[in-house]
């Protein structure tokens, strides 16, 4: 317990994420806010889980990336195995699930760190009672937070805490938008990355060894992206594949749909203002489980 | 005496190979799988020496891969929140006689070999700007996901999939079918036959999901299989598939509105599809009465279609 336990005669428990000294009886880090439930459950199974962080810019959808990926992995999808650690855990899955469900997206995610998803899963691939079982957690974070502290580091500093933490990190990136030319998502996953590549950097021209997942959302928008992924990358997100060729050594890029069919319910809102709600029609997940699976090959 | 009008590939798990066509019109009509317009369009023929088996032939071929379904009527939700409860459209439905799989990659084979696509006329006109990106892989015309005009090797039974509304309904016309419309499909799959006790079925086989009756998310297969495959998931008449394995076109356009009767439209033409995929997650998805719809161009990796004879057309 040494790695979260300050003095075995003190009752203070330290932060998962920052390591901050907190008291037993807190529900959240008194630094970051961060749960310290994570830190009771990893008390409980005796180890330190591993982190992987979830990044991406505001509405590029890793709510419900992270959501149907939690969900798929507790229905046993592609022969893995995954349990929840405590109720929180599973909030985020069954309200990405219930949304989509109803054609609705889920909520955005609060800027408060307090008010973030956590997910604390122990996970396997299927293959007998000597598989090895990862705990892993999963936070989604509020894209407008990233943005924040990749413009002005140490603003969140639960951000910079966890990414130094993690031992894996999956970004995900607009295909749609990069697709239509916008060059929004290649500057934001540029920031991102360079963002990345400052934390864990050790020498000036090492190479970052933690494994990033480059996953392009909303990929059933621009099927030329299943097709070939990193040709779809260097066309349209030419930035982030450069900096990836020379600063990140264990880097792949996987293109993700969750959404079948995307429509709009249009008119007037009850102010008489333009109005144009999106509704996820119908889900059709492709791509969802294959980030993960390579992400945990490689942590 | 009919051996020589069959087709060479049997038009379920047969081969898809370039076959000589016969030059003579009616005969290759029978070749090429084409028996709606032997049987609606016959009469131009009936001075041909070899009418009367051709004919018989055909029927027969029709007999063999479609099935009645029976006058009725259907309800069908008006709005995205689809609860009991919300809002509907009342339809009824003339019988008519719908195919008893989807279209396979065989059968569609013949279609591509015969060159429609390069036919300017048997497309509508205003989509021939659009005909030009109806390309597979290699650049050829066809299916999204075939490769130089051949259908991936082992999946001549799989549905065809990677087409657009318009490739699918001018398949059917070119084959003497059309599409069922959305009335049409929900009553084949929901059973709701004009009897005095009005039984309404969530599912073709009845009221419960069952992974082991058809291919979505919870199956497992994570890819399409054959048309002919789960059969305990057949409608009354043997029509099977209609959930699961691939979505499919219907002639109708998407007509919903949301909670406040808002319009819900995409960013072109939505048509109407109907029964969900094997990689639909939610199994209140992949049901009889759950209406969604795609946009008319769009040629996804799993939306196929079937065709429908209208019962009254056919010259028995």
């Amino acid at each position: 317990m040494g790695w979260m336990q300050a003095d075995p005669g003190d009752p203070q428990l330290r932060c998962l994420i920052c390591e901050a000294l907190n008291t037993m009886d807190v529900a959240v880090c008194c630094e970051c806010s961060a749960p310290m439930a994570l830190v009771h459950d990893s008390v409980t199974q005796g180890r330190a889980p591993q982190i992987i962080s979830v990044l991406g810019d505001s509405n590029v959808g890793k709510t419900v990336y992270l959501g149907f990926l939690l969900d798929m992995l507790s229905q046993r999808a592609n022969e893995f195995e995954a349990i929840p650690k405590g109720a929180y855990s599973v909030d985020m899955q069954q309200s990405v699930v219930a949304s989509m469900t109803q054609r609705q997206f889920p909520e955005k995610t609060a800027m408060e760190p307090d008010r973030w998803n956590w997910a604390y899963y122990q996970a396997r691939k299927a293959g007998g009672r000597r598989s090895k079982w990862y705990d892993l957690v999963m936070p989604d974070l509020a894209g407008e937070s990233l943005a924040a502290e990749i413009a002005n580091p140490s603003t969140y500093r639960v951000i910079r805490s966890l990414l130094t933490k993690s031992a894996g990190a999956m970004l995900l990136v607009d295909a749609a938008l990069a697709a239509n030319g916008a060059t929004r998502p290649d500057f934001f996953a540029l920031k991102m990355m360079g963002y990345i590549n400052s934390l864990f950097q050790t020498k000036r021209d090492a190479k970052v060894q933690t494994p990033i997942a480059i996953i392009l959302c909303k990929a059933d928008h621009c099927p030329e992206s299943f097709d070939d992924t990193r040709r779809f990358v260097q066309g349209s997100l030419g930035r982030l594949w450069n900096l990836c060729e020379s600063r990140f050594q264990t880097v792949e890029f996987f293109a993700c749909s969750a959404v079948g069919s995307l429509a709009y319910a249009t008119g007037a809102d009850d102010d008489g203002m333009d109005y144009a709600r999106p509704i996820p029609l119908h889900t059709s997940l492709q791509g969802v489980m294959e980030p993960f699976e390579w992400l945990i090959s490689k942590i | 005496m009919l051996r020589g009008f069959w087709r060479q590939d049997s038009p379920v798990g047969g081969g898809s190979g370039k076959g000589r066509v016969d030059g003579d019109p009616l005969r290759a009509c029978m070749q090429l799988g084409r028996y709606g317009v032997i049987v609606t369009r016959g009469e131009q023929w009936r001075a041909h020496q070899d009418y009367e088996p051709i004919f018989q032939a055909a029927l027969d071929a029709i007999d063999q891969r479609f099935s009645l379904v029976p006058e009725g009527f259907v309800s069908m939700p008006t709005t995205v929140m689809d609860e009991p409860g919300c809002p509907e459209m009342d339809f009824e439905t003339e019988p008519f006689l719908l195919g008893r799989t989807c279209v396979t990659n065989a059968e569609f084979q013949q279609f591509v070999d015969a060159g429609v696509y390069e036919e300017l006329e048997a497309w509508p006109e205003s989509i021939w700007p659009h005909l030009i990106g109806f390309q597979d892989q290699t650049g050829k015309p066809g299916p999204r996901f075939w490769r130089g005009g051949r259908h991936e090797s082992g999946k001549s039974d799989h549905p065809v999939v990677g087409l657009c509304a318009y490739e699918a309904a001018t398949y059917a016309s070119w084959a003497g079918f059309r599409l069922p419309t959305e009335a049409e499909w929900q009553m084949a799959a929901s059973w709701r036959i004009r009897t005095s006790a009005h039984v309404f079925r969530r599912y073709p086989w009845g009221d419960s999901h069952d992974p082991k009756r058809c291919n979505t998310w919870a199956s497992g297969k994570g890819t399409t299989v054959p048309v002919s495959s789960y059969p305990e998931g057949a409608a009354p008449n043997g029509v099977v598939q209609l959930i699961g394995n691939v979505w499919e076109w219907t002639s109708s356009d998407l007509e919903l509105t949301d909670e406040k009767g808002r319009p819900v439209v995409g960013d072109m033409l939505m048509k109407s599809i109907r029964g969900g995929a094997f990689d639909t997650y939610f199994s209140c998805q992949a049901t009889s009465h759950f209406r969604t719809g795609l946009a008319c161009l769009k040629r996804p990796h799993n939306v196929g279609f079937r065709l429908v004879l209208d019962a009254g057309r056919r010259e028995v």
